[in-house]
């Protein structure tokens, strides 16, 4: 038997080599000779045999069994499977809370807006004065208050995300008292009126049979006081959640609207304001400077957020500080009648301790009326600052 | 651990394979030894079963069974151990397959009995170390064995050769030389018994 322990046993290997042809006939005689001594040699041979005769490339199957072998033996990965579930489902959890806290902000019945905590400044809005606004300064306006035609063709450049849905019937004018009371002033100060959309429809809007039917909404934002055009103002549909943005002459288009839905319209440092959709297929929505913001009951956090914003003051309230410059360019002008007329956009910076600093010719003004400008505000005086740094603002002059 | 890993990239028996697999119960040990023979494996089940889909099936109850198998018995010869599980699961799939569509003639065929035959016939029996014994006994065999028996053990010929030489199909000298094989032995163990 001593033999027989020299028998070396054919590999697969060498036993698919037998298979595919590819081995000499001294070769081929050794595995014969294996395969009619042992069973299992045998039996692999003819099942190599077989599949080659049924063209099932066994290898490839073996592989592929392999495979899943593996998968079955890979006990390790029951401990990190769950541990990547649990992380992928709190970055779920995690971005649909950031959402939902996002909406929140952004819904009307939440008193103060997001942006208007970052940009407003209370004490400036409380006098507003029409032709020395004193935006933030990542806030530019459209400077000349030419007193504009409330409603011209609005132009179809504006894009809408909107699904049809009707309306929960419900749903009805629950803007805050003072969204309310800035439409009629709105009104009251323009001298050609502007049509206001909760008033009843008069007689050249479009009226529509049914609530179900959806419209084109058009409009046109302006500043209810000043009656300047207000582009860029977010024109948001309620429930749908979509919005578009007024073009630069303040005109907007919402395409597949209907009654009783509501949209709001907002704008950094101005109130926004709540509409419900009615009959009229024309609209302008008035917005007046968010003054009502510091009546409001605020809750400590943001009091606090907002004390920090506050912008330093002129030395005089607002309305006699203004009534100053204005004397002193008119006797500028008087003293230098042949100066070219203008304004200045004069940016500066206010001090902690109250200083004025840093001025900047913003509009690119005649030199000598900046100067003038410059000279006329340092003789103004130090303004009150409650601020710990620098704050950077700007005025407008008008020598005219 | 790192000397576990490390040795594993060394060649491991099988014997070793077991025996970890016997101490630590660790599937990965089992996995790897199973996948070095499932290709045997595979083609065993696929010369019983004759299907593909039945192969593959067997491959993975097989490795089933070999998780609790390899637990319960003192295997020392791993291959021709998992042959004999691979050959009798088969079996027993051919037996149950044969219960549900009643079909006999897989069990009355000659394969079928030739393998089950096979089964009882474990002892390898040498013809060259009987060499010079062999006698008149190869002189009783049937012509066809004779000649292949001569032709394959004395010159070392192929069964490809021998079916050129003799015009025998391949598959019939395959099946000369395993019943002259067989009668051979018979033949010589009547003559020790008698």
């Amino acid at each position: 038997m001593a033999r027989q322990k020299k028998q070396i046993q054919p590999s697969v290997e060498q036993l698919q080599k037998y298979v595919a042809g590819e081995m000499s006939f001294e070769e081929q005689h050794e595995i014969e000779k294996a395969a009619l001594q042992n069973q299992q040699v045998d039996d692999t041979l003819e099942g190599l045999l077989l599949l080659k005769k049924a063209h099932i490339d066994s290898e490839a199957v073996a592989n592929e069994l392999r495979k899943v072998v593996r998968q079955r033996t890979r006990k390790n990965d029951f401990k990190i499977i769950p541990f990547y579930y649990v992380s992928a489902a709190a970055v779920v959890v995690a971005i649909g809370l950031g959402w939902w806290w996002t909406l929140r902000l952004n819904e009307p019945q939440n008193a103060i807006k997001y942006e208007e905590i970052a940009t407003t400044s209370p004490e400036s809005k409380a006098q507003p004065i029409p032709q020395t606004s004193t935006p933030p300064e990542e806030f530019v306006r459209v400077p000349p208050p030419t007193h504009s035609k409330p409603i011209t063709k609005p132009k179809l450049s504006t894009k809408v995300l909107s699904k049809q849905e009707n309306i929960a019937a419900h749903q009805s004018l629950s803007s805050e008292p003072d969204d309310l009371a800035a439409l009629p002033q709105a009104t009251s100060a323009t001298e050609k009126p502007p049509r206001i959309a909760s008033a009843a429809a008069p007689a050249q809007s479009r009226l529509l049979p049914e609530e179900s039917v959806s419209f084109t909404l058009k409009g046109n934002i302006i500043d209810a006081e000043t009656q300047e055009k207000i582009p860029g103002a977010t024109i948001r549909v309620e429930v749908e959640d979509t919005s578009v943005k007024s073009d630069p002459q303040g005109n907007f288009v919402l395409p597949h609207v209907q009654r009783r839905q509501k949209i709001e319209v907002s704008f950094p440092d101005f109130e926004s304001q709540q509409y419900v959709v009615g009959d009229t297929g024309e609209i302008t929505i008035g917005l007046s400077k968010s003054n009502s913001l510091a009546k409001r009951p605020l809750p400590a956090a943001r009091a606090q957020a907002m004390q920090r914003l506050q912008e330093p003051i002129p030395p005089k309230p607002w309305k006699e500080y203004k009534a100053d410059l204005k004397k002193a360019t008119e006797t500028f002008i008087q003293q230098n009648p042949q100066i070219e007329r203008g304004k200045v956009l004069v940016g500066f910076m206010v001090e902690n301790d109250g200083k004025l600093s840093r001025f900047e010719n913003l509009n690119q003004a005649d030199a000598r009326l900046f100067e003038e400008a410059v000279r006329i505000m340092e003789a103004g005086g130090k303004w009150k600052s409650t601020l710990t740094f620098s704050y950077k603002m700007q005025i407008e002059i008008d020598f005219d | 651990m790192f000397l576990k890993l490390f040795r594993r990239k060394e060649t491991q028996t099988d014997a070793d394979f077991v025996s970890e697999y016997r101490r630590t119960g660790d599937l990965a040990d089992l996995g790897e030894l199973y996948q070095r023979h499932i290709d045997m494996v595979f083609a065993v089940s696929f010369k019983y079963l004759r299907d593909e889909d039945d192969a593959k099936d067997a491959v993975m109850q097989i490795f089933e069974q070999l998780v609790e198998d390899l637990k319960k018995h003192e295997v020392h010869h791993f291959k021709s151990w998992l042959h004999t599980l691979t050959r009798n699961y088969c079996l027993i799939q051919l037996r149950n397959k044969r219960m549900i569509i009643g079909d006999e003639s897989i069990f009355e065929s000659e394969s079928y009995e030739s393998f089950v035959a096979d089964t009882t016939e474990n002892e390898v029996w040498e013809v060259e170390s009987r060499w010079n014994d062999l006698g008149d006994c190869l002189e009783n065999l049937a012509l066809e064995q004779r000649k292949s028996v001569e032709l394959f053990y004395y010159q070392k010929l192929c069964y490809q050769q021998i079916a050129e030489q003799t015009g025998y199909a391949i598959q019939k000298v395959k099946s000369y030389l395993q019943n002259g094989k067989r009668n051979l032995k018979l033949c010589m163990e009547g003559k020790q018994h008698g």
